[in-house]
């Protein structure tokens, strides 16, 4: 009977320290992991996943594989890890953690849309994460590798004023100037082609200018020798007509020139006359209503009065300004 | 072809320049507005610290593309700012901004007038007023939408308050008489509100509390779901708006219709209709007649710091209008400079 108790004994001793081990080899690669002894930390991390009796380490043992896969670049073992852990618990405590790492390294893939869709699901999860600013930047980084500038450089701002202590403040601040940068590039491209098309257009213009000039210099060409072809009797009649009407026209304009020398010389004489006038008449009025010292309109000494005010008011802004940045008076 | 040239020198100067491009910016109290004059859209500042002159955006003023007014006009939709069809003109007022947007169906002026909500002594908010006058030949139904790129609780997760609700973490679309009173977004150093419902003021047929990329991609109204929180898988994380409808009605050609709306900084009483009028009456009215009952020299240096900037701004105002100032104003201004003056000597 006596044995029998002892054999259950140390059967029940075994167990628990057969249930102890998954914990202690986990604490041993956690250990080995915080040390950077990556590949011994893995070693340890996958005797805990292999030990038949590991059953709450499970988890933690998935987690921390993850890790250490991801920290020796091993992105295939990190993301099965995440996988698992990812299905197997869904509302584990490492889940929002595992997002963000599984947004890295689909990052680092390049699959940037389902880099994008993890670290969406991360900040979602988890608001208050301290990696949410670095979430949104890497958010930001996948969109600016898809082209939606507008959406990338919205997250970058968003880093900026929202996170001003973040790591990633920096590189968001660089990333928006980029956006800038290509923002301005794609309108001066849009001017190019449009100033291009323009120009085309120009010399299509131009060439169809020319050919209607060219047809219009032939047809031209071409009355002008039938001129010079024509009746020569009848051109010279016409100028003999045309000298006749010329003399008889100058004949007429001496005439009037005449007539319209002696009116403006009766005319001059009358302006005089009236200038002469006028000006007796305002000599009387002026002497009547000039009053000394009303050479500076209203309006100027308001203007001087009011320049005269700010003046006080500046003296007045920089005395607080001093004051209250505590540069002391004056 | 040189002429040709020019153009596009102009137009690439005009673009490679956009960092530098020109903002109006016009300041009372606590309050800053500046326009940028390329888009015609405005960020909204308050004052937060009076020694450093340094003021903080109560909306999102990164891109002040993202807070856009759209005019409904005949079935369709403008986004004033953006569309080609409306040119714009903005010009300083002695009571704020005036934005202008003409085309040639309708005139659209909005006007921003510097605030106080109840019993702040200097201005602490602006009220919205934007008239629509229908100049084409026929009657429309003309309707407006404001969207409103709000920030300030997004961090803390409280997006909005309202009179009803601590919090709104869900979209959330009120309708006529649900519309609330107002709406707060608390930040960490100051707190923003928009204000629907007061004297004065047009309540707008639907607030809708929703994910800025979501109301910004639709041209109007969309359906709310109140089971959508403020994010937008995959492009847009935790990023909310208030989206502000006077939903369409006829408007008789030659009529004209206005809605008028406040926002600012929080006040749960928010802006009363009656105040005194800006400029040199009001600066009078809080500085000689209202002395300030507070101890505390910083309190009341900060106090006159800020009432000799508003004299600046009105004498500015004044010299830079073309007409000389009144006698009276230029007394009423000598009689403010002698009291700060006569404060001045006990700092």
């Amino acid at each position: 009977m006596r044995r029998i108790a002892l054999a259950l004994v140390l059967a029940a001793s075994a167990i628990l320290v057969g249930q102890e081990a998954p914990k202690a080899q986990l604490d041993q690669g956690i250990e080995a992991f915080r040390a950077e002894r990556w590949r011994d930390a893995l070693d340890d991390f996958g005797s805990v996943l292999a030990n038949p009796q590991t059953t709450i380490e499970k988890p933690e043992a998935l987690y921390w594989t993850a890790l250490a896969a991801m920290a020796l670049g091993d992105q295939a073992t990190a993301e099965k890890s995440i996988q698992t852990y990812l299905e197997a618990w869904p509302n584990g405590p490492r889940v929002p953690d595992l997002l963000y790492q599984k947004g890295r390294i689909l990052y680092g893939r390049q699959d940037w849309q389902g880099a994008l869709v993890a670290f969406a699901a991360f900040m979602t999860d988890a608001p208050s994460h301290e990696l949410y600013s670095s979430a949104l930047y890497w958010s930001g980084e996948c969109m600016y590798a898809l082209g939606r500038l507008d959406d990338a450089r919205r997250a970058f701002v968003a880093v900026i004023t929202k996170y001003p202590n973040s790591v990633k403040v920096e590189a968001a601040t660089y990333r928006r100037d980029l956006i800038d940068i290509e923002f301005r590039e794609e309108e001066l491209l849009k001017l190019l082609t449009w100033s291009h098309e323009e120009s085309l257009r120009s010399v299509e213009d131009f060439r169809r200018k020319e050919r209607s000039y060219e047809q219009a210099i032939a047809v031209y060409q071409n009355e002008l020798a039938d001129i010079k072809r024509g009746a020569a009797t009848d051109t010279d009649k016409l100028i003999a007509d045309l000298r006749s009407q010329v003399a008889d026209l100058n004949a007429k304009l001496g005439a009037s020139q005449a007539d319209l020398a002696s009116t403006k010389a009766e005319l001059d004489a009358m302006r005089s006359a009236a200038t002469k006038e006028s000006q007796a008449a305002a000599l009387g009025q002026q002497q009547s209503t000039e009053v000394p010292g009303s050479a500076v309109p209203p309006s100027a000494s308001l203007d001087a009065e009011a320049l005269a005010a700010k003046a006080r008011a500046l003296d007045l802004l920089a005395f607080y300004l001093s004051k209250l940045s505590g540069g002391g008076a004056e | 072809m040189s002429q040709l040239r020019r153009l596009i020198g102009a137009a690439a100067f005009a673009i490679v320049g956009v960092a530098a491009a020109s903002a109006l910016e016009a300041r009372e109290g606590l309050v800053k507005i500046v326009v940028d004059e390329t888009t015609a859209r405005f960020s909204l500042y308050r004052l937060v610290d009076v020694a450093k002159d340094r003021y903080e955006a109560l909306f999102f003023d990164q891109d002040p593309r993202t807070t856009s007014l759209t005019l409904s006009f005949d079935g369709r939709q403008y986004r004033l700012g953006d569309s080609a069809e409306f040119r714009q003109a903005i010009s300083r007022t002695s009571s704020g901004v005036s934005i202008e947007f003409r085309s040639a169906f309708a005139h659209v002026t909005e006007r921003l007038d510097f605030a106080r909500s109840s019993g702040a002594s200097i201005s602490d908010g602006i009220k919205i007023s934007i008239d629509v006058e229908n100049v084409s030949q026929k009657d429309a139904p003309v309707g407006l939408r404001y969207l409103v790129d709000t920030f300030l609780a997004e961090k803390s997760g409280i997006h909005f308050r309202t009179p009803g609700a601590e919090r709104t973490t869900n979209e959330t679309l009120y309708l006529g008489d649900s519309v609330p009173d107002w709406v707060e977004t608390p930040g960490e150093t100051a707190n923003f509100m928009i204000q629907f419902k007061g004297d004065g003021l047009v309540k707008p047929d639907r607030v809708h509390l929703a994910n800025w990329k979501r109301l910004n991609e639709a041209p109007w109204t969309l359906d709310a779901s109140s089971a959508r929180n403020f994010t937008l898988l995959p492009y847009s994380i935790n990023d909310s708006a208030v989206a502000i409808f006077w939903l369409p009605k006829i408007l008789a050609s030659g009529a004209k219709t206005s809605v008028v709306f406040a926002m600012g900084s929080f006040n749960e009483k928010g802006y009363p209709a009656a105040q005194a009028n800006n400029g040199t009456e009001e600066l009078f009215s809080k500085t000689v007649l209202n002395q300030p009952t507070t101890t505390d020299t910083k309190s009341l240096m900060e106090a006159d710091l800020l009432a000799v900037r508003d004299l600046l701004t009105r004498i500015d105002l004044v010299l830079s209008s073309g007409s000389p100032p009144t006698p009276d104003e230029i007394a009423a201004w000598k009689k403010i400079l002698d009291l700060l003056e006569e404060r001045k000597k006990g700092y």
